[in-house]
């Protein structure tokens, strides 16, 4: 494949070919050409996991890189994260889409891009706009403007409004097979096969939860800390305590990640401004890249937050397949386990309670996801959790 | 004149960045660089920021990242330092930790005037410098007065420093007293929010729904909202973690291993001892803020609630948590 920026979207050709066409046609319509594979209103579905929100910000990045998605360049890297200044990634904080959030968009999407021929929103999480702002979002993709591409990404195109799945053309992705994502981790990041596979069962379909796991150290070693916390829920303090290690432990990756991806980005604002030899700016210059440098901050300490979440979210998801591996045991159903390599803890666990207590654990787990998403404090989510998953009746007392 | 070169180096960012303002302001030079030694740009930065001015006015390099510089910058620091420019005033930052020693050697060597910036632990050191604060400033506080203040905003140094400033212009009264300061706060969510959040744990549900009702006529449903359930999962924390804790501990150990200050630590034993013996409807208390925290900043259905009936749900979560089973 020429443009590896598509490279690790496993298991999707089909909409790979339909995004790299759009973009050899995005090519010819700069040169005034006719492109028809090309067009400024799209919509990604998929099942979560599937990728659809990295599809569309991979597909924002080979817009704008000079080499249709290299993979390589800082554009590559950069633009999927917001990072690039003719692209906007918007990910709703809390569960709904606000007025004013489409009405910024509006702003943007009405000036002219910088770097590229380009100016591409990519929304995700579509599914979570109102009515109200829907229908604002609608006017904007039905006046389009020539440089301006929307793309929209939700779980299936019912989830959105009528009149935008109708007027938006669809990319529909699927969940990868656990096959495919060995595969690539094997093809792509030499990872030993039996490797892979664990880690291609584990994430259940997500690539870049596979990746973490076959390829970084610190994500197996905290997946196999999430999968114990299970056995040390002794008493209330220990509940606490637990919620607060793993607060804290999701801090910790998160900062991680957000440093790397901050630095590189002011880095590329700097190269921006100072151009070589350049080692001093003008004061009018000066104070435009400090005002700059401040949005992007602000940006950046909302990226940060958004990865705490993301973080948590993983450990929960961890969590999940080892009470759907108690269940299975319980229910004595001959389905492979997830989590095939802890299979005696699972036993344990199967063990010490009723199908009817696993169902409740694993409620208490998904309502922790949601509540995580819509910007609970981190901590209080994960302290619930605990005691529920302690005591899986409590909340029929509180 | 102040020292050409300052040096700012501890771990406590609230103490650097009021060191750094401090300087600067004494200075009093309008032209500065800032040069964040720690990038790959920095000896270059250095280089143009010392450059000889056009008018040979004078420039202030304010230089952080002291503590991991870039190599080529920490040479050029090192350069700068050896042949200082006559027209450049240093400020120099240094956040803690071992790295950058021989930076700080050299600037020290310079003649650096230096001002350390020890982390502030919560509790006495914290008073402390607060009270350090209030001296600075001329006025006096009793100390009652401040432990009041140190609880109603919480560890919190930047906020505790800046509420601390807009208390001392706001009363007049010298010293400030604990009167002064409940007056001050009255009808201050914050506050109100750790009163109720103490009644809750005292499991006082007279005292805490009208603790409630004050502060919902006082600042309404929104901020009383957020800030009593904020105040209530942290009150709730330190209970339960004084319950997790081996008996026998000295007071002092106990507000050392639960970061509170050591006056309040015969609340939380009393408020234990008020939970022991019911521990699943506090593990329920849990699971009840948890939510309440979600719908209150509108998640989780919150979005449908109206003030009226958030103000319900509200009094609803505090009496249920208070309330005694039998
Ligand atoms: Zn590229």
């Amino acid at each position: 494949m020429s443009a590896s920026i598509w490279s690790n979207l496993v298991g999707q050709d089909l909409a790979i070919t339909s995004l790299q066409a759009a973009v050899a046609d995005a090519r010819k319509l700069e040169r005034g050409e006719p492109g028809p594979a090309m067009t400024h209103a799209w919509l990604i579905t998929g099942p979560p996991g599937s990728g659809r929100s990295s599809a569309a910000t991979k597909f924002a990045a080979a817009l704008v890189c000079p080499e249709d998605g290299c993979g390589r360049c800082n554009v590559c890297r950069l633009a999927p994260v917001g990072g690039h200044p003719d692209v906007e990634v918007v990910v709703p904080e809390g569960s709904e889409i606000l007025i004013d959030i489409v009405e910024r968009l509006r702003h943007i999407a009405a000036q002219a891009p910088t770097q590229s021929p380009w100016r591409v929103i990519v929304v995700e999480d579509a599914d979570r706009l109102t009515d109200k702002s829907g229908s604002q979002l609608l006017k904007n993709i039905e006046e389009p403007t020539a440089h301006t591409v929307w793309v929209l990404c939700a779980p299936s195109a019912a989830d959105v409004l009528p009149t935008i799945a109708s007027r938006t053309r669809h990319i529909s992705l699927r969940t990868p097979s656990t096959a495919n994502v060995a595969e690539l981790l094997v093809a792509s990041y030499g990872v030993d096969p039996s490797l892979a596979s664990l880690a291609a069962r584990a994430s259940q379909g997500h690539i870049g939860r596979a990746r973490a796991l076959a390829t970084d150290d610190d994500a197996r070693i905290r997946r196999q800390r999430d999968l114990r916390v299970p056995f040390q829920l002794r008493d209330l303090a220990s509940c606490v305590a637990m919620a607060g290690d793993i607060a804290e432990a999701s801090k910790e990756a998160a900062n991680a990640r957000a440093d790397e991806l901050d630095d590189a980005e002011i880095d590329l604002l700097k190269r921006r401004y100072y151009a070589e030899g350049v080692s001093k700016l003008e004061k009018s210059l000066r104070r435009s890249y400090e005002t700059e440098l401040r949005e992007m901050e602000k940006e950046q300490k909302r990226r940060r937050t958004r990865m705490i979440k993301d973080e948590v979210d993983r450990s929960l998801i961890d969590l999940q397949s080892l009470f759907r591996d108690v269940l299975i045991l319980q229910l004595g159903a001959d389905i492979e386990l997830i989590n095939e390599e802890l299979r005696p803890g699972v036993q344990q666990l199967a063990a010490v309670g009723t199908s009817a207590d696993t169902v409740r654990r694993l409620g208490a787990l998904e309502h922790a996801r949601r509540a995580v998403t819509s910007g609970v404090t981190v901590e209080s989510v994960l302290e619930s959790l605990m005691v529920e998953l302690k005591d899986p009746w409590v909340r029929a007392s509180a | 004149m102040s020292a050409p070169i300052t040096l700012i180096i501890g771990p406590e960012q609230v103490l650097r960045d009021q060191a750094r303002s401090t300087t600067l302001a004494a200075l009093a030079i309008e032209d500065r660089y800032t040069v964040e030694l720690t990038t790959e740009s920095a000896a270059g930065d250095l280089r143009a920021a010392c450059e000889p001015t056009l008018f040979g006015s004078d420039v202030v390099v304010i230089v952080t990242g002291l503590e991991s510089p870039d190599d080529a910058g920490a040479e050029e620091l090192l350069a700068q330092l050896s042949d200082p420019p006559d027209h450049v005033r240093w400020v120099c930052i240094h956040a803690g930790g071992v790295g950058g020693k021989r930076l700080v050697d050299a600037v020290k060597k310079a003649g650096a005037e230096v001002i350390e910036c020890k982390a502030i632990k919560k509790g006495r050191a914290t008073l402390e410098l607060l009270t350090a604060e209030v001296t600075a400033r001329k006025r006096r506080m009793t100390s009652d007065a401040l432990a009041a203040y140190y609880l109603a905003v919480g560890h919190n140094l930047p906020m505790l420093l800046s509420g601390l400033d807009q208390l001392l212009d706001d009363v007049t009264d010298d010293p400030v007293t604990i009167e002064n300061v409940q007056e001050y706060f009255a009808g201050v969510a914050d506050v109100a929010g750790w009163q109720i959040s103490g009644h809750v744990w005292d499991r006082d549900a007279v005292k805490a729904l009208t603790a409630l009702r004050h502060s919902l006529n006082n600042v309404g449903v929104g901020s009383t909202g957020v800030m009593t359930v904020a105040a209530m999962s942290r009150g709730l924390r330190t209970v339960v973690a004084f319950g997790g804790l081996q008996q026998g501990l000295s007071e002092a150990d106990v507000a050392q291993q639960l970061g509170i200050p050591p006056w309040q630590v015969k609340d939380v034993r009393r408020q234990w001892s008020r939970w022991s013996g019911d521990q699943r409807t506090l593990a329920a208390a849990i699971v009840s803020l948890a939510d309440a925290d979600a719908w209150i900043k509108g998640g989780l259905g919150g979005a449908s609630l109206d003030d009226e009936q958030k103000m319900f749900e509200l009094e609803m979560l505090v009496t249920r948590v208070s309330a005694r089973a039998n």
